[in-house]
């Protein structure tokens, strides 16, 4: 019997925990498919009708919703579903790759903080203090409008892209990295710390391989809702003329179109608008139920 | 106390100093200058403006000419003639700070209320209620928010102007936009901090000594409750400012935020690098009055 | 006036998990007299707290369920009484010292209006009062220099002085009837005998019931008049006393009793083989015969009571 219990392991407990919080599990299904409606929707929608997302029709115009064009069409003619595919794609890469730049940033930082401890522990952590204080956005908002994009590039990809990874990496993994060392710092005490160190481990050996896999519950909870932020914010800085540009799109640039438009085509603004709040609801609701899975504080009694 | 206060006072001047030092750096980095885009401007006058500019000086002498000037306010606009930092700052950053107080008070009175009300009935229909309504506002960008509440409240029922600054009927809709996803925010903090105060001993206790449930939760819950959204007042400031620029944008509110978009655009590097300074200014002297109302609130934490 | 103030009847107190009905209290029935000092004793997790706790209706509901049986104070059953009707009795009337003197304390109100705040509520009394009041409740409880300390802040005190203080609060209002959960493990022995003592005058003097919660023999056979001792949710066990610590009845409180340390024999100390049973899978028979040195094939069935009702065990031995 006892074996039976101890054969559950934090992870299979948290997997059924999640299991029954069936709005996270629904938001993972929409999730999953608004993911491959972007991946894939571009192959698809050239297929059948024909369409990029570039490709201009000025002599159509922008049109309401209609069979051919399921979205309608912008000013130029372009069709909306396809762009909105398109700037999905932009929008989930953004946020994925900077959620990862965070990730590596402030786990590693907050490791070490929290592992060497001391002086070099309350100076790292002061740093991070006035880093948040900082009016962080304003300075992103500097360096897109100053740093020509065509100056950079990087696999092939425009240098806005790039720029924007960057800096919405950069400036999202100040919460990750204190997470991560308070959690270091109660689990450097531990019994198999003590225990790796006593069999003459390498301190960075104990770190990375002992200390750090076992911050994995609250890293992924709190991941699962930087993606949603970053979104906003690379939305936010696209909506003010300083991310994504021409002809490329995000769901933010498609918005800031609708929006100046929404009176006369008010589809521009409703379908990207409405995809962006889907998504986002989603991934704020899929970590929901992730935290209430993986943060044993948080659990309900 | 006071000493702490002084100190923190003092301690920010180093920091907004180095913030000023890091933008500046990043403007002077940063291919091209000021004025390249104006390539019809003779050599000549380029090599006077630059002068005028202090921009054919060393990186430090520029640097203090900047500061010096960020202090008294006198550091003039790039682009526009006759245009100081400080003229800039006393016309538009009040527009802005009411916008900000607005949407900031909106999103307490609002987010405090739904969360306690959702911590009290947790788990009925108002619980769910409330949380869905705080999801949904969370998860709709404010720049979606405002277009919307303008096509319905504005353009629709005509209750509100579309746009302009010009009294308080016109200050409603952006600050309902700027301050819902901060209620949002501040409803769930609130739940999620009074459901933990609720089941703690001393609320027990409270109980066990016959006070109703309204007293034991203004006396004994509430302050505890409510510490982690005095935590988050400090980033929320940070992004309730930054979020003003967008707002600005959409309702045309001639306010700071929307000046420093367009310096940033316009590659006025004096009135970029004042505005951050400027706000950052703000920001940490917000963040020590946060400090301070922490330490009111929770007798255990002392000012460091 | 009733002799018996208060006669639990019957009482369930549940609680519904994810991991199915953990039944806490599983037909707790016992009566205390003015000015009686009940010990309710048994390992934790064996239902005294909560059955203390359901007294005052302090379970949380849900996951908690009051799912049966009576509480009669002075006439009234608890369990029924209106919420206003029975909070003027909370603190007043009933009043409770908590197990945990570092978390029960408000730490964001001074030491003073919390105490203050319950003769305010109960006695009318203004702040004034209730200030000279409060000083006098702290010095009665041997906190030095009261009249300096009683504007204090809880995390000023150490978990000695804090748990004084909530026997202060306790005691404010001279209450009938006492509820102490383990109201002295924090104390030093001396602060545990003036606090004890303090406790036996009230009962005497003031008439005041008291049930003491504890797991600490040495508590009861300095205090209680009366003894219960629990397991598995029940009571296996009541008897006065003297008797209970000379002629034990139920194999359980003998295995309690040879567990404890003892002045008058050095033999060796026996602990209890096995752990406390799963509340959420009770079996159907007796909760302890996995444990039990004695068991019979008997035990498979429920035990019924054998004895007077202050007076006797819950256990086939000896019976038909």
């Amino acid at each position: 019997m006892s074996e039976v219990v101890q054969g559950t392991s934090l992870w299979q407990d948290a997997w059924r925990r999640w299991r029954r919080h069936k709005v996270s599990v629904g938001s993972a299904v929409v999730l999953t498919i608004i993911v491959l409606f972007c991946a894939f929707g571009p192959q698809l929608v050239s297929l059948i009708w024909g369409w990029t997302y570039e490709q201009q029709n000025i002599a159509l115009g922008p049109s309401a919703p209609s069979l051919s064009h399921p979205f309608g069409t912008d000013v130029l003619g372009r069709d909306l579903m396809v762009r909105t595919m398109h700037g999905g794609r932009v929008s989930l890469l953004v946020a994925f790759v900077a959620t990862s730049v965070s990730l590596v940033v402030g786990v590693t930082y907050g490791a070490i903080s929290g592992y060497v401890g001391g002086r070099v522990d309350s100076f790292m952590m002061r740093f991070v203090d006035v880093l948040m204080s900082t009016p962080y956005l304003l300075l992103v908002i500097v360096l897109m409008a100053v740093i020509p994009p065509n100056n950079v590039s990087f696999f092939g990809l425009d240098g806005s892209f790039v720029l924007m990874f960057g800096a919405l990496g950069l400036v999202s993994w100040l919460v990750l990295a204190r997470i991560v060392r308070g959690q270091v710092l109660s689990l450097k005490q531990k019994e198999f710390v003590e225990a790796a160190h006593a069999i003459g481990v390498k301190p960075r050996t104990i770190l990375f391989r002992h200390i750090v896999p076992n911050t994995l519950g609250p890293v992924i909870v709190y991941s699962s809702l930087t993606i949603p932020s970053v979104m906003l914010s690379e939305a936010f800085l696209s909506f003010l003329g300083l991310g994504i540009r021409e002809p490329q799109a995000s769901w933010g640039t498609l918005v800031n179109d609708g929006s100046n438009a929404m009176v006369v085509y008010p589809w521009l603004l409703v379908f990207p608008g409405l995809t962006m709040a889907l998504t986002l609801f989603c991934l704020n609701f899929l970590g929901d139920g992730l935290r209430d899975a993986l943060d044993p504080n948080a659990r309900k009694s | 106390m006071i000493g702490s206060v002084l100190r923190r006072l003092i301690g920010i001047l180093p920091l907004v100093v180095l913030l000023a030092l890091v933008t500046f750096a990043m403007l002077k980095l940063a291919p091209g200058g000021p004025f390249d885009a104006e390539r019809s401007i003779p050599p000549e006058i380029a090599r006077q403006l630059e002068a005028k500019f202090h921009l054919d000086e060393p990186f430090l002498t520029q640097f203090w000419a900047y500061l010096s000037g960020l202090a008294d306010g006198s550091l003039p606009s790039m682009k526009r003639p006759g245009l100081t930092v400080g003229e800039l700052i006393r016309t538009s950053f009040p527009v802005s700070l009411t916008l900000g107080l607005l949407a900031m008070a909106f999103a307490l009175l609002t987010g405090v209320l739904a969360g306690i009300i959702g911590a009290l009935r947790q788990n009925t229909i108002w619980d769910y209620g409330t949380m869905s309504l705080a999801l949904i506002g969370i998860s709709v960008p404010n720049f979606v928010l405002g277009p919307v509440l303008v096509l319905i409240f504005a353009l629709g029922l005509g209750w509100f102007p579309p746009a302009r600054w010009e009294g308080l009927s016109t200050m409603v809709l952006p600050a309902i936009t700027l301050g819902a996803a901060y209620a949002a925010y501040i409803a769930r903090l609130t739940r999620a901090g009074m459901l933990e105060v609720i089941r703690s001993d001393f609320v027990r206790t409270a109980h066990a000594k016959g006070l109703s449930e309204r007293q034991v939760v203004m006396r004994h819950a509430m302050k505890g409750g409510l510490l982690p959204v005095v935590t988050f007042l400090g980033p929320a400031m940070a992004r309730i400012i930054t979020g003003t620029v967008v707002i600005e944008k959409i309702f045309q509110v001639p306010g700071l935020g929307y000046y420093f978009v367009q310096s940033a655009l316009d590659r006025d590097y004096s009135m970029v690098l004042g505005v951050v300074t400027f706000y950052a200014a703000i920001l940490m002297v917000m963040n020590l009055l946060v400090d301070i109302a922490y330490t009111y609130l929770d007798p255990r934490v002392e000012l460091t | 006036m009733s002799d018996v103030l208060l006669s639990v009847e019957d009482l369930q107190t549940h609680f519904h998990t994810e991991y199915g009905t953990v039944k806490a209290v599983n037909g707790v029935s016992f009566e205390v007299k003015r000015g009686e000092i009940m010990g309710l004793v048994g390992e934790s997790g064996s239902g005294k707290s909560v059955t203390n706790l359901s007294i005052l209706r302090l379970v949380p509901t849900p996951p908690g369920e009051y799912a049966g049986g009576r509480i009669m104070f002075d006439g009234q059953d608890l369990l029924t009484l209106p919420e206003h009707t029975l909070r003027s009795y909370r603190g007043n009337r009933i009043a409770m010292i908590f197990q945990d003197p570092m978390t029960s304390l408000t730490p964001y109100m001074r030491v003073s209006r919390q105490i203050t705040e319950v003769l305010e509520l109960h006695q009318k009394m203004t702040r004034t009062q209730a200030k000279k009041r409060a000083i006098e409740l702290l010095e009665m409880v041997g906190i030095p220099d009261p009249a300096g300390r009683v504007d204090s802040w809880p995390h000023e005190f150490s978990g000695g002085m804090r748990q004084r203080v909530m026997i202060a609060m306790a005691l404010a209002c001279r209450p009938e009837l006492l509820l102490a959960d383990e109201p002295t493990t924090a104390l030093d022995v001396t602060i545990q005998a003036q606090i004890l003592e303090l406790i036996r005058e009230l009962a005497r003097e003031h008439g005041t019931a008291v049930i003491m919660v504890t797991h600490d023999l040495g508590v009861v056979a300095g205090i209680a008049d009366h003894v219960s001792v629990m397991y598995g949710g029940r009571i296996v066990e009541r008897a006065p006393v003297e008797p209970l610590f000379a002629n034990p009845q139920h194999p359980y409180t003998k295995g309690l009793l040879a567990s404890v340390p003892r002045l008058d024999s050095r033999g060796e100390l026996t602990p209890i083989p096995g752990s406390p049973p799963d509340l959420s899978d009770l079996p159907p028979g007796c909760a302890f015969a996995p444990r039990c040195e004695a068991v019979m094939d008997k035990c498979a069935k429920q035990p019924g009571w054998y004895g007077e009702p202050t007076l006797g065990k819950r256990c086939w031995l000896g019976e038909a």
